[in-house]
């Protein structure tokens, strides 16, 4: 699998970009954290956020100019959160005590000409750097523009503290001297560095004199990117001297603009906190409130409709890491396998990721490297390929022509989950399609070869898809249509120059057949539609307007069409995990309280199978009992199999007048309890498979006796898997006590 | 895998030879791996007997780890 194009995408994740606030404050202050000590009453921790990136904290959180209310994204929804009252609110109830600068020398000797706010600022930086620092300031007090700000919004006293405190940890600091041309001269090469912090110097051209950091074309009003400036001169100047890029790496070092994109659908109006008493600060209880309008932007688009995704923790970035990661892991454990396999491969995150990003197909082609590795764990797909198998077998597998024709103008393709859960439809479609269409409509069983595609065996699926092709052109290339929307995906995609259509598309086209829209005429249905039914919106469009037909109405749910979820099934997350499956159906029947319709039977039982009454659309045209119809659970995996074995010999008999070789498997033999059958369904395991066991017991005498009960234990192994059935005798058949399977082998006894 | 995993209180005798069980060693393997266990097999015909709680505990955990080696 291509590394560097897993990077490649795993960069493009917004996820963990900062919120506009944060990148936009020269200072990136962690508003997120800032506002959460707010809302928590904790000032003290939330001064700490400040005093963390912000020199001179008290001054400045007094007088900034706060752009990241400007860029903040509660500004359409009742105004931006007011981090310029919070922040004079907390400098203002906190004290803290505040500690001299005491870094260790560098060894290095600078001179800050100009003690405004951006050389004070590069002061403390240089100094915490480790710098001996000489501030040169020409008017006979530091502060510059400080001096003239409203003292109701600096108090003298606060100014005051902390002017004395930087001087105070200044190495020396001279007033009343003007820095000009020839004063440069003489600094320059008495002193390692110069940064020269007033706006309207003339460069002079020296290498080790530096002007305004690598800031440039700021705000020149904005006291914030002042303060930028200082501390982005004080950088620059610590790296000339230690020989480091001057430009390198600084892209994000003042404002700069976020990549992240944030969802505001949801986001609610409120107003900005007031304080009726005073113009500057909050009380405490304020500040909370002001606090928590804050939405905490962030993206999580991928999470927000992903079970999965929130089952493992993971953004989609890190997701691609984990890919990454299992993919070139030599040694050790594969953690990720399991993660890798579970996923319904849905394609939902990137429809709603801000960024597009295909996180479906890197997992779909994380799976086929596994497979090509080596490294694919057998027991995650083998049950659905050997369905497949069987699917392509003489049991099932079939393709005629109508009778008294050689050739076929259409083909109709089932899908062997609607020849499994409803055979009777798949003959009453077969027959209304032969009523409407002209020209030869033929019938085609089989598998399309999905099992294959999700399970990453891409040549097992190459090859289905050239038999299926030459299959088709033995009867004449004719127009597919198609019962079930992930056949429809595939052969989409894989069948060029093929004519494909869903048969809603013939009903909406031909009309119902009669009677049908008097049965549930009036009802209303939640849609469901299936995931892979995904960006086909004529298949879409045609099972709305056979709803509709059917005088059903259509409540849309929140994902739906393009934006549609899975039922558990996609991907074989089914077999490769059930736990996860079960989180995807549990939480996609939960969307509504009305009745679903789907148009896949995968899903229809799964839905039922949790106890949602849910309707196939084919269940409100052929369908009887409606109530029961909506609720009986679907067939096992055993009857699956055995419904279309009947199906297809049925149909040889009525529609051909031709009889298989049909051989009744000896699975009527067994009794079950329900227990015992669910717990054959939950360990993917047939009924003929246990058939043989007992074949073998019975037949070699290689078994275990329970001498208390008279019960049989014996096992048999079939397909690398060893199965072990408990048994006894009954009337003309066997009682199954227990069946269990193991994938280790006795090598030797 | 070890001799605690099997149960040797079991109620299963051979069908064929009619013994009771008896602890042995025995050769499993799976993918790229090979063990050597005790497990409860008949003393005479050497068949050897896997009960649910192995297959579905211990012995389900092995054979996972060993899938995502």
């Amino acid at each position: 699998m291509d590394s560097e194009k897993i990077l490649r995408i795993e960069a493009q994740c917004i996820a963990e970009h900062s919120p506009a606030c944060v990148t936009v404050c020269p200072f990136h202050i962690d508003v997120k954290a800032f506002l959460d000590e707010i809302r928590k009453g904790n000032l003290d921790r939330a001064y700490k956020q400040l005093e963390k990136k912000i020199p001179m904290v008290n001054v400045l959180c007094r007088i900034c100019d706060h752009p990241c209310s400007k860029a903040c994204l509660k500004s359409d929804f009742g105004g931006a959160i007011n981090l310029s009252m919070l922040e004079r609110t907390v400098v203002n109830t906190v004290t803290a005590p505040k500690k001299d600068i005491n870094q260790s020398s560098n060894g290095f000797r600078a001179a800050v000409a100009g003690a405004g706010i951006s050389g004070l600022c590069a002061a403390v930086e240089l100094l915490k750097k480790g710098f001996e620092v000489h501030l040169f300031e020409k008017e006979e007090q530091i502060g510059g523009r400080l001096l003239n700000i409203d003292k109701n919004i600096l108090p003298h006293q606060v100014l005051k503290e902390e002017l004395e405190y930087v001087e105070k940890n200044i190495s020396k600091v001279s007033k009343g001297v003007l820095v000009d041309d020839v004063m440069i001269k003489e600094l320059h090469s008495s002193y390692d560095a110069v940064f020269v912090a007033f706006g309207d110097a003339v460069k002079s051209g020296y290498e080790n004199v530096f002007y305004g950091g690598i800031v440039e074309n700021i705000d020149k009003d904005s006291i914030i990117q002042s303060a930028a400036a200082g501390r982005s001169g004080a950088v620059t100047v610590d790296r000339y001297l230690k020989g480091i890029s001057l430009t390198a790496m600084r892209e994000n070092e003042g404002s700069y603009e976020t990549k992240l994109i944030v969802n505001t659908e949801k986001v609610i109006s409120e107003n900005v906190v007031m304080n009726e008493k005073e113009d500057y600060v909050y009380t405490k209880e304020e500040a909370a409130q002001e606090a928590a309008r804050c939405i905490r932007c962030e993206c999580n688009e991928c999470n927000r409709v992903c079970v999965h995704l929130r089952r493992y923790k993971m953004t989609i970035k890190k997701y691609l890491r984990q890919i990454n990661h299992n993919e070139r892991l030599v040694l050790g454990n594969h953690f990720a396998n399991i993660m890798i396999n579970s996923c319904t491969l849905c394609g939902l995150c990137q429809e709603v990721c801000p960024v597009s990003l295909n996180l479906k197909e890197m997992v779909q082609e994380s799976r086929e490297s596994m497979v090509a590795r080596k490294k694919m764990p057998p027991r995650a797909h083998d049950f659905a390929l050997r369905d497949m198998e069987y699917n392509n077998s003489e049991e099932f597998k079939m393709t005629k022509n109508e009778p008294g024709f050689e050739k076929s103008s259409y083909v109709f393709f089932p899908g062997c989950q609607m020849a499994a859960s409803e055979p009777k439809y798949v003959e009453e479609v077969y027959q209304y399609l032969r009523d409407n269409l002209k020209g030869g409509t033929g019938m085609m069983f089989g598998c399309c070869g999905a099992p294959a595609s999700w399970a990453g065996r891409t040549e097992l699926f190459n090859i289905n898809m050239e038999k299926l092709k030459k299959e088709l052109e033995v009867m004449g290339n004719p127009k597919l249509i198609l019962g079930c929307s992930t056949c429809y995906d595939i052969f989409k995609k894989n069948l060029e120059g093929v004519e494909i259509v869903s048969i809603w598309e013939i009903f909406e086209k031909y009309g119902l057949p009669e009677g049908a829209a008097e049965k549930c005429k009036g009802k209303i249905v939640a849609l469901h539609d299936a995931c892979t039914s995904r960006h086909h919106d004529k298949l879409q469009q045609s099972a709305r307007a056979v709803i509709n037909m059917l005088g059903i109405e259509i409540q849309e749910l929140e994902f739906s069409g393009d934006r549609t979820k899975c039922c558990g099934y996609g991907g074989l997350t089914l077999y490769a995990d059930k736990s996860m499956a079960k989180e995807f159906i549990k939480e996609r029947i939960s969307e509504s309280e009305l009745d679903y319709a789907a148009y896949c039977f995968m899903c229809r039982d799964l839905f039922k199978g949790e106890g949602k009454k849910i309707y196939h659309i084919l269940d409100f045209i052929y369908g009887e009992n409606m109530d029961e119809q909506a609720t009986k659970k679907g067939p096992t995996i055993s009857e699956r199999q055995h419904k279309r074995k009947l199906l297809k010999n049925r149909m040889l008999n009525n529609v051909w007048g031709e009889k298989m070789d049909f051989k009744e498997g000896e699975e009527y033999k067994l009794k079950l309890s329900d227990e015992v059958t669910a717990k054959l369904e939950d360990r993917l395991i047939l009924l003929k498979e246990i058939v043989e066991v007992v074949r073998h017991a019975e037949e070699s005498g290689r078994k275990f006796i329970n001498p208390e009960n008279g019960h049989i234990l014996s096992s048999l192994s079939q397909h690398h898997i060893t199965y072990w059935v408990e048994y006894n005798t009954a009337d003309e058949g066997y009682f199954i006590h227990n069946a269990y399977s193991h994938r280790m082998e006795i090598t030797e006894e | 895998m070890s001799a605690e995993f099997y149960d040797s209180k079991t109620k299963w005798r051979c069908g064929k030879c009619g013994a009771e069980l008896q602890a042995g060693k025995v050769n499993l393997t799976y993918l790229e791996g090979n063990f050597e266990v005790e497990l409860l097999k008949c003393p005479s015909c050497g068949m050897v007997l896997i009960t649910e709680d192995l297959a579905v505990g211990k012995m389900l955990e092995v054979e996972k780890s060993l899938e995502d080696k």
